[in-house]
């Protein structure tokens, strides 16, 4: 009977069978998502599994080609790259993550209290945070960075409130839609207050396009964390960060190009996994997409 | 009858879908002809393969369906595997759809795009294609032929659009008629009129039509011969006349009995009670329109009264005024002596508890992402101190009532099906112990045998709990069968109102004439 109403169907399933019809659609999704949860875990492990400190100076052994010894080879002070990359994927993955974790504190609300209750409060709120969106994306979280002063707590912070808007017409585009499904006028019809009403009924039936957009943004909010490091307004030595990293290679990598190509290889293939998943996400929850065989 | 008589002849047709799960068979050995001039009607509740049945006779599966048996058209006979030589029947076989809204292109004059299928088909000039566009709507009975070729589809109502879908259908000149559930979307008083041109053409035209409904009055009145089919399989086939005098199938059977049948006299009067509810010159304005104008109507304690009318009539926005949804712009509602419309939100709160209500639509009334559990009890935790093992023994106690399980409390809304959802509506409705219940279409999305089993739960509640039923639809079979008294409203307004036998044997106005008029009568006796 379901194969008339696919998405019946699939809304019948358990939910592990669901997880499961999922992964086996989306190659990509558990592609992106392996290699997220394997970068994820190196970097996690850095201390423990890098063959050298990556702060250890060896100033005899400076600007070694990768061999045996030096995977990657070594930096201008003598410095073991392929622990430095190891390490410094734990700032890099914690900026992106925290950098779209504060878009999404400030974004979400936002969304959802102009979506639902439209109107003046809507036109208000939708007006400054297009403020936000009037700067060119890279532009405001270099004047954030540059006012607040450098560092990887500014970066986070500038990133995140320079993409806020984003968050902020996405769930309200969701909400607006959800806003008109009946058990959102039958909660106001029982007198569930407008605040239980957003949060148990509006938001977890919006979240889905919130989550796919974060985790794209990941990858992004990496490339823009690597790219402020890059000229300055990031990491600052001694922290070990991948954009710093190529940063500070900038003079050296036509001559030495294992000192750039390592740590810009690994912002590359994590943005990459992280943008695979992400689409994976998007067909995989996107209503239009679900339940095809 | 020989076999090339036939205009359609499906012989053993089955289809199976290749889908990750492993195959899933969809239909079973369906065999069914249509005979030239024949209105055959194929009857099966929603998922009974009724449509794919029709969409595998024309080629149009989707790629993971494996299908055997044969179709044949005028005797020239295809593999039901082949699509490209099924492909060759379409225009022969013409298709009319369920929503004429979404059928046709919103940007192009309704004359452009049956021109440009009338010149995909046949050497024509544009004039002579137009001409032709004008004949097809002057036959499905548009005034002003002409100009309605420049229109656009949203220019249309839906009954129109219908009318146009027909005509286009009809312009290649085809054998035969493939009607896919065409009335569904449509008004009680346009369906009428739909199924009496369809009649017409078909005589006129000596068409044969494939009709597919799960309507079984619209069979009584308009088709020769019936196939039942249920779970992809046929369950009874014969003429229209001897299969609804005598089932010989217990599904038959059991489809028959749960079709409400009009003119049974409706529920007993009760004049004993006081009035719960009192609503007077109830009127709202959207800008310039007026959705409801002047309403005013009583309910008594411990009754039903049928709030009836069409799309548009108003009748749920006087159902949202009552929740306090919407803001009227004038009039007064008393419930049990306080006008509900002048309180503020802080003094109607408390009023909200007794007051419930179940939608036309549990796919959409209930929070996919809350648990069955929650969704029943948020009525209480809003209204009542009631928590832990009291309220869990509350929400046990109204899942029950509804004739669901308590193991089923832990599951998402998503897990249930269409009746088995409105159950759990109507268990949230009622967990709060309401007085009166107001019951916007709530058998509207469901199948006829499931909308039986609703109703007799809600006609069981009524009677165990004493409520009082305010019940919105545009089933006057439904009314009759629930309520004692009954409102018919007509575009905002009241057409006349009185006890439902008085209103349905001696109809005052002439809107509500036609509207019992337009109801297909189920015949079950020989004629």
């Amino acid at each position: 009977m379901s194969l008339l109403n696919p998405e019946q169907d699939f809304e019948r399933l358990s939910r592990g069978a669901r997880y499961r019809r999922i992964a086996a659609r989306n190659p990509l999704l558990v592609a992106g998502g392996m290699v997220i949860v394997l970068i994820a875990l190196l970097t996690a492990l850095a201390p423990w599994i890098s063959p050298h400190d990556p702060t250890a100076l060896d100033l005899t052994n400076r600007l070694q080609a990768p061999n045996a010894d030096n995977w990657f080879g070594t930096d201008v002070l003598g410095r073991d790259i392929f622990s430095q990359v190891l390490h410094g994927g734990r700032l890099s993955l914690i900026v992106g993550f925290m950098a779209v974790f504060i878009a999404m504190l400030i974004g979400i609300p936002i969304g959802l209290v102009a979506g639902y209750f439209g109107g003046r409060v809507d036109a208000i709120m939708m007006r400054v945070s297009d403020v936000f969106l009037a700067f060119p994306p890279l532009l405001l979280p270099i004047a954030i960075t540059a006012a607040l002063g450098a560092g990887l707590l500014n970066t986070m912070l500038a990133i995140g409130i320079s993409w806020f808007p984003w968050y902020a017409r996405i769930v309200r585009a969701s909400v607006i839609s959800v806003k008109s499904e009946l058990y959102v006028t039958a909660a106001r019809a029982m007198g569930v207050s407008h605040t239980k009403v957003m949060l148990r009924h509006a938001l977890p039936n919006a979240s889905t396009p919130v989550m796919v957009q974060g985790s794209m943004d990941f990858g992004y909010t990496i490339l823009a964390a690597a790219s402020l490091s890059f000229i300055g307004l990031g990491a600052r030595p001694p922290a070990i960060e991948w954009g710093l990293m190529v940063a500070s290679s900038r003079a050296l990598f036509l001559d030495y190009w294992w000192t750039a190509a390592f740590p810009g290889l690994a912002i590359f293939i994590t943005v990459l996994a992280v943008n695979l998943f992400g689409d994976g996400l998007r067909d995989a929850l996107d209503p239009k997409f679900r339940g095809r065989v | 009858m020989s076999e090339t008589e036939n205009i359609l002849e499906v012989s053993n047709l089955s289809v199976t879908f290749d889908t990750a799960e492993g195959a899933a068979t969809a239909i079973e050995d369906i065999s069914l002809t249509v005979a030239p001039g024949e209105v055959l009607g194929l009857v099966g509740e929603s998922g009974s393969g009724k449509s794919l049945t029709a969409a595998a006779c024309l080629g149009m599966l989707p790629g993971n369906a494996r299908v055997t048996g044969s179709v044949a058209m005028n005797g020239e006979q295809y593999m039901a595997s082949d699509k490209t030589g099924l492909a060759g029947f379409r225009g022969r076989a013409a298709m009319v759809f369920q929503n004429p809204m979404v059928a046709l292109h919103p940007l192009m004059t309704i004359g452009r795009q049956m021109a440009d299928i009338i010149q995909a088909n046949s050497d024509v000039s544009r004039q002579d294609a137009m001409v032709r566009a004008q004949t097809e709507i002057e036959n499905v009975r548009l005034p002003d032929a002409h100009e309605q070729l420049d229109k656009f589809p949203h220019q249309f109502s839906g009954g129109q659009l219908q009318r146009i879908m027909i005509a286009i259908a009809l312009t290649l000149d085809p054998d035969l008629l493939i009607a896919d559930e065409p009335t569904t979307a449509l008004d009680v008083t346009v369906q009428a009129d739909i199924l009496n041109l369809i009649r017409d053409l078909q005589q006129r035209k000596n068409l044969a039509v494939l009709f597919i409904t799960h309507d079984l009055g619209i069979v009584s009145e308009l088709c020769d011969r019936v196939v039942v089919v249920r779970y992809g399989k046929v369950v009874e086939t014969g003429t229209v006349r001897d299969v609804f005098a005598e089932p010989q199938s217990d599904y038959t059977h059991a489809l028959l009995d749960a079709v409400p049948a009009l003119g049974d006299g409706g529920v007993a009067p009760n004049d004993r009670e006081e009035p719960i509810l009192e609503v007077r010159g109830l009127t709202k304005r959207y800008g310039d329109f007026e959705a409801v104008r002047d309403v005013s109507f009583s309910v008594r304690r411990g009754t039903c009264v049928g709030l009836v009318g069409e799309s548009g009539s108003g009748k749920s926005t006087v159902a949202m005024s009552l929740l306090r949804l919407n803001d009227p712009v004038g009039g007064a509602a008393f419930f049990e002596g306080d006008d509900i419309l002048a309180m503020s939100e802080r003094t109607f709160h408390p009023l909200r508890n007794r007051i419930g209500v179940v939608f036309q639509n549990p796919y959409s009334s209930l929070n996919p992402r809350m648990r069955v559990r929650d969704i029943i009890a948020e009525p209480l935790e809003t209204h009542t101190d009631i928590r832990g093992a009291a309220l869990a023994a509350e929400v046990e106690k109204n899942i029950k009532r509804v004739g669901l399980d308590v193991e089923h409390l832990s599951r998402f809304p998503t897990d249930f099906s269409g009746g088995q959802r409105q159950r759990i509506a109507i268990a949230r409705a009622l967990a709060p112990a309401p007085d009166l219940l107001i019951l916007d279409e709530p058998t509207a999305a469901l199948d006829v045998s499931v909308q039986a089993q609703v109703l007799d739960l809600l006609e069981e509640l009524q009677r165990d709990l004493s409520l009082t039923y305010l019940f919105i639809t545009h089933d006057l079979a439904v009314v009759e069968r629930l309520a004692s008294d009954v409102i018919v409203m007509y575009r905002g307004g009241i057409m006349e109102q009185g006890p439902v036998a008085g209103v349905f044997a001696t109809p005052r106005t002439q809107y509500t004439r036609k509207l019992l008029a337009s109801v297909p009568k189920l015949v079950r006796q020989p004629a």
